[in-house]
């Protein structure tokens, strides 16, 4: 039976059996809500009108028609997920149009004369690219394999009176806000550095260090998640074979949570790319490409840092650039975020799940 | 019957060979934390400990265990103590060894020679490290290479070649940075001490699958405590450097509110000697969260209820739960820069404390969906079969049955949320501004009145820009060296505290739940 798409629509959000006048009623608040949306966006002084008919007319039908206006209420709600991330992609590619139409492909391409010189008109996000690359591999160096080993110890290793202490600790410690490291970093690390690394302390190795272990707890948290439900049916049979405990663990437990595990990981990484204000705090000054390009000593600020920083100072041109790296930075997480997810699709269906 | 000898099938007493590898791997352990403390500066490298410096110490310590686990090698391959090592060490430790083997390598030949030879040298002991480990039986593969590396560095430190005030600026790779003493010597000797260890964890096990498995437990459980470590260190770090001046001018007075704690409830005054706070930013703070959690939570909680119990599993579940995990992942920044593009412009066109509270709302609402759906899925199904079987209709059900047993799970993820959004910074830069040293705290209660055209209703204190205490930090940090040090330790503290017991009530009420709810 084919039915339009808009009939369907109108179903789910109504429901099968609608009371009454509940369906003109409901026609009406969509209506509105609709309409305040679009006002909002096109003439944002006038949307209180078709609020207040909103307002108006869910009062009414709340007291009417409750379960139909919930179900509906409910839905707009979900809606609003998709219309958010709808929204915030639509007016990031709107903010950085003059920067593509002026520079286009140049915001990626080095300049003989430099990199970075907003008077000048010299855009090149490059070397904000490159030290973003640096500081997340070094973060991930860090965070993937201690994360995961962590991850291990708690799920398997430790005794149940150490993990119900140290779960919820590491949990609590995921929360240190990232302004905290980042003052910690400016205030203490660059002076440390100084003494004992022969560097001016600003470098993408203080950096990694730091985003890897703020990443950390959300690896650990993750993966733990992923091992602790791995079937206690699988390791038992394991052990009935003889197999130690670590060669359980190696051989079943790790490749049974592989896609919990890997995801662990591609999330910790995704946090170390998005992170702000401990690069921004530890790596204040300058933007450009080290040399040689492996140098972890020297500093610049990366895609994030760069925002933050030149944000508040900066011409609309400079803007319009900005928003480029935000595009920029959003497309690489939000693909980060579906490579987890179809490997984690994948798996399920390798391994068999319900489990 | 008579005459039946008993063997016993796990050996259970201890012997000498064990006790005294225990005591070994205790040592090794306290070498570990004493080279971090020493690489954290508690424990400078020149202190002196009976007359020796504490490098020479190491040094001998060193040395110490390489030549233990030379004797142990010797001992178990010799047969006068009874192990049960494999015919080969793996594969794995052998590639490790071998990585060990190239950096030592080439570190030495770009020392002593010039031009390539290096590479050759490296390579030269890598693959001889990887022969050594993979070669011979297990207890000699395990046990060799690990005691060459603790020799080699006690060598260097006890004859002085690797001394304090040694310094290397590496040529080759040409990095701008190097390596001093204070540096190079805690990690060797961190380094040195853990493959020490793992290899005398091995022998502890008697080798074999056994021994792999006390040898990989002891890594790992250095690890997390290492972990651990760290990130308590954090906490007590900001803890010392912050509490003596936020708590300063602390009394407890007879009537209400009972305390005077100046940092807290007074705002910067300034060109005065009285102790000044950061009043502005919690308040500022505070609304910012009560302006996100009024918009992001009824959506949330609607949209977890209309997913769990209305839709049907498709194209349209899917395409919520894609975008909500993007939501999720988006970097924080990004929430700003959208504030910036969208809000801004729609809402007066400055700065506004409205558009701090809606940016920190989009943030918080996939982590209140995500949080709540899993709360109303593990509601269980005989509650609903229950309650339509009386006749109740399907959202009466919902909205006396499942959310009512949904909303400790509900109420655990907004109080998470809430930890979460309240020590962001970066959106706030771009929609909020950071103020540095505010004299005043927003009055938003004070501010609604009503006004004759659209939008009729207006509240000129959640239209300005207002303090925080993330942006505070970031102020004091912009602010170089005129920003005041103890006055930053002292807001991070006070952020520090809130933040994190959000995070500690939020998990507490989840364990207590969740015992509750497993119970049934």
């Amino acid at each position: 039976m084919s039915e339009s798409l808009l009939t369907n629509a109108y179903r789910s959000a109504i429901g099968e059996n609608p009371e009454g006048g509940a369906s003109v009623l409901a026609t009406v608040t969509a209506a509105s809500l609709a309409a305040a949306l679009v006002c909002f966006i096109v003439v944002p002084e006038y949307a209180v009108y078709p609020v207040l008919v909103f307002v108006a007319t869910t009062a009414v039908g709340w007291v009417k028609y409750q379960s139909t206006f919930a179900r509906l209420l409910t839905l707009v709600a979900t809606a609003a997920t998709v219309i958010t991330l709808g929204l915030i992609t639509v007016y990031l590619f709107i903010s950085a149009v003059p920067a593509i139409r002026e520079h286009g492909i140049d915001l990626l391409l080095p300049d003989a004369m430099g990199f970075w010189n907003p008077n000048a008109g010299l855009y090149s996000l490059l070397p904000a690219i490159w030290a973003t690359v640096i500081v997340t591999l070094i973060a991930g160096a860090i965070a993937g394999p201690f994360g995961v080993l962590g991850a291990l110890f708690i799920a398997q290793i430790a005794p149940d009176r150490v993990r119900a202490a140290v779960k919820p600790g590491i949990e609590i410690l995921a929360g240190i806000p990232s302004i905290v490291y980042g003052y910690i970093g400016f205030r203490v690390l660059n002076n440390f550095v100084q003494s004992t690394f022969l560097d001016n302390g600003a470098s993408f190795l203080i950096a990694g260090i730091v985003v890897g272990v703020m990443a950390l707890p959300t690896v650990v948290s993750v993966a733990e998640d992923a091992l602790s439900s791995v079937p206690e049916s699988m390791q038992a049979g394991s052990l009935a074979m003889g197999a130690t405990r670590w060669q359980t663990m190696k051989s079943i437990s790790i490749p049974a949570a592989f896609s919990g595990v890997s995801a662990a990981v591609i999330l910790g990484l995704g946090r170390a790319i998005g992170e702000t204000m401990a690069v921004a705090a530890i790596m204040a000054a300058g933007l450009g490409l080290p040399s040689p390009l492996w140098d972890v000593f020297d500093a610049s600020a990366t895609l994030t840092s760069l925002i933050a920083t030149q944000y508040g100072t900066a011409s609309e041109m400079t803007v319009s650039v900005l928003f480029a790296a935000g595009i920029l930075l959003f497309g690489i997480v939000t693909g980060l975020s579906v490579a987890s997810q179809y490997i984690e699709q994948r798996m399920y269906e390798r391994l068999g799940g319900g489990q | 019957m008579s005459g039946r000898e008993e063997a016993p099938l796990v050996q259970t007493a201890s012997t000498a060979f064990e006790r005294v590898a225990d005591g070994i791997l205790g040592l090794t352990v306290l070498l570990f934390v004493l080279a971090f403390g020493a690489l954290a500066g508690i424990l400078p490298l020149g202190v002196r400990l009976a007359g020796l410096t504490l490098v020479t110490v190491f040094g001998i310590a060193l040395g110490l265990l390489g030549s233990i686990l030379l004797g142990i090698a010797f001992v178990s391959r010799g047969g006068y103590v009874e192990t049960d090592p494999d015919r080969s060490a793996g594969l794995g430790a052998g590639l490790g060894f071998g990585v060990v083997g190239l950096v030592v390598g080439g570190v030495f030949g770009a020392g002593i020679t010039d031009g390539v030879l290096w590479i050759g040298l490296s390579l030269a002991l890598g693959l001889g490290m990887v022969a050594l480990t993979v070669l011979p039986r297990e207890d000699i593969g395990s046990t060799v290479p690990p005691a060459l590396v603790a020799l080699l560095v006690g060598g260097l430190l006890v004859s002085g070649l690797l001394d304090i005030g040694w310094q290397w600026q590496p040529q080759a790779g040409s990095f701008s940075g190097g390596f001093t003493a204070e540096a190079t010597v805690p990690l060797l000797v961190a380094f040195s001490a853990l493959l020490s260890g793992w290899a005398l964890a091995k022998a502890r096990g008697n080798f074999g699958a056994p021994g792999r498995e006390r040898g990989a437990f002891f890594v790992v459980y250095l690890i997390a405590f290492g972990i651990l470590t760290v990130m308590v260190a954090i906490v007590a770090f900001v803890t010392s450097r912050g509490a003596p001046y936020a708590f300063r001018g602390f009394e407890i007075v007879a009537q209400f509110p009972f305390v005077k704690w100046p940092f807290v409830m007074r705002p910067f005054i300034p060109l005065t000697d009285r102790i000044t706070g950061i009043l502005p930013a919690i308040v500022g703070t505070v609304w910012l969260v009560i302006g996100a959690t009024v918009f992001a939570v009824p959506l949330g909680v609607g949209a977890a209820v209309f997913l769990t119990e209305y839709a049907e599993q498709g194209r349209f579940t899917r395409l919520v739960e894609t975008a909500t995990s993007a939501l999720w992942s988006t970097p924080s920044v990004v929430f700003g820069l959208f504030g910036a593009a969208f809000l801004i412009p729609r809402l007066g066109g400055d700065r506004s404390l409205l558009a701090g509270m809606l940016v920190l709302g989009f943030m918080l609402l996939p982590l209140v969906l995500i949080t709540s759906r899993e709360a109303i899925k593990s509601v269980p199904d005989e509650y609903r079969d229950a309650s339509a079987a009386l006749g109740v209709t399907k959202w009466e059900t919902i909205r006396s049955v499942v959310l009512p047993a949904a909303m400790p799970g509900i109420i655990t993820g907004g109080i998470l949320g809430v930890g979460r959004i309240a020590g962001e910074t970066a959106p706030l830069i771009l929609v909020l501004g950071s103020t540095l040293n505010s004299t005043e705290a927003v009055h938003v209660i004070r501010g609604f009145e009503f006004v004759m055209h659209p939008p009729f209703i207006t509240n000129e204190a959640i239209l300005t820009e207002s303090a925080a205490l993330p942006t505070q930090i970031w102020a004091i940090i912009s602010a170089g060296v005129s920003g005041s040090p103890a006055r930053g330790w002292a807001t991070a503290f006070i952020l520090l505290c809130i933040v994190l017991s959000f995070y500690a009530v939020g998990i507490a009420s989840r364990t207590y739940f969740r015992r509750k709810l497993d119970y049934e």
